[in-house]
């Protein structure tokens, strides 16, 4: 990709990854997921995944798999809103770039 | 660098951050080389780095500053800190005995390890902490105890020096702190009454104000000159009341709410502190 866009929207995306799955998901599929659709390092969401913790956006529980503990992680209320008003922002934004590159 | 000895070296260098801090970052890493598998784990190892890059990814966005560094580029997210091999090696929290100069900021530095290393965690003036490739185990868990015996010493030190300076200042500070406290309580009940006295006062000239002004509208018929007076008062006063509302209003709608919420953040800043001293 060549164009440089902030952190905003890697944390548009991990919440539409995450909320896709109504039971939830776990990092390193969270990790996967999301490198389907842009280039990020393994090491890059742990910071991402604790502050949308920290801001409520997502909640976790605790899963015993194959005899060991899965954290899941999965979309609070705030946090489908605060992906609605990602969502919104990104529709206007990128309408907009289009049409103006299209038009040229 | 397997997946063991990976962790091992994260939990090492994440002593010194918050237990719960601690423990969710090495779980989430630990899971996530578990969920990795045999076949993935090695690369997932090779980009995360190293143990000292992801500690300091760690501490970054413990410290609040992570969120404004990153940016999508040409090769996607990412955030030019943490960039190997130059990403800034984040001071280490809650240690003030770390001196200043003990740290290097890592930009010119071609090798990240040989830098973190240099920056040492006891002190920094004492270069034990030398290339990660020369140290074998023995050798680590003996300096992991070492760091772990200073800390307990320093920290039966200063808890001794409290106990001498409060024996010591005890009597005095009790003597102060009766005079502060007799004065703290002085000036809040002033405060308290101030503020009940603009409300009253207020109150007292709107009702005086209406009172005037009828009275003169009323006199006005029989003795025009002792009617415009007491309207003219009448407006004075009325004047001096929106004064006072308007003063009600800043007291009783900002001031009076902030006090509260400073007073309740401040208690409950205080039992938090105690619940975490005592984890």
């Amino acid at each position: 990709m060549v164009f440089n866009t902030g952190a905003a929207l890697l944390d548009a995306i991990v919440l539409a990854v995450v909320s896709r799955e109504q039971q939830g998901t776990y990092g390193y599929k969270i990790t996967q997921d999301v490198r389907d659709v842009i280039d990020i390092s393994e090491s890059t969401l742990y910071p991402v995944l604790r502050r949308l913790l920290k801001e409520d956006c997502l909640e976790t529980y605790d899963l015993a798999i194959d005899g060991r503990n899965r954290r899941y992680y999965r979309i609070t209320e705030s946090g489908r809103a605060q992906l609605n008003l990602y969502r919104g922002e990104w529709h206007g934004y990128s309408q907009k770039i289009s049409r103006i590159l299209e038009e040229a | 660098m397997n997946r063991i000895e990976f962790m091992k070296e994260l939990e090492y260098l994440l002593q010194d951050i918050p237990e719960e801090e601690k423990e969710d970052a090495i779980s989430y890493y630990r899971d996530y080389l578990e969920e990795a598998g045999e076949d993935h784990e090695e690369q997932a190892i090779r980009e995360f780095g190293s143990p000292e890059r992801v500690a300091s990814i760690i501490r970054s966005e413990l410290m609040g500053n992570l969120e404004e560094g990153g940016a999508f580029t040409e090769s996607g997210y990412q955030d030019e800190r943490f960039k190997e091999p130059n990403y800034q090696v984040v001071k280490h929290q809650d240690l003030p005995e770390v001196q200043e100069n003990g740290w290097q900021d890592g930009k010119n530095s071609r090798n990240p390890e040989e830098n973190w290393s240099r920056g040492g965690q006891n002190g920094g003036s004492q270069d034990w902490h030398t290339s990660q490739n020369q140290r074998d185990d023995s050798n680590w868990n003996a300096r992991k105890q070492d760091y772990v015996d200073r800390t307990w010493f320093k920290r039966l030190l200063k808890v001794g020096l409290l106990l001498i300076i409060l024996s010591v200042a005890a009597p005095l500070a009790l003597g102060i702190g009766g005079t502060l406290l007799g004065a703290a309580a002085g000036v809040i009940l002033l405060l308290l009454g101030g503020v009940l006295l603009i409300g009253v006062l207020t109150v007292t000239a709107v009702l005086g104000a209406i009172a005037l002004l009828v009275a003169g509208f009323g006199l006005l018929f029989t003795n025009p000159w002792g009617g415009l007076l007491t309207l003219g008062a009448g407006t004075l006063v009325l004047g001096l009341g929106l004064i006072g509302i308007a003063l009600s209003v800043l007291i009783y709608g900002r001031f009076l709410p902030w006090c509260v919420r400073e007073i309740v953040a401040f208690i409950s800043r205080l039992f938090r502190n105690g619940r975490r001293k005592q984890a």
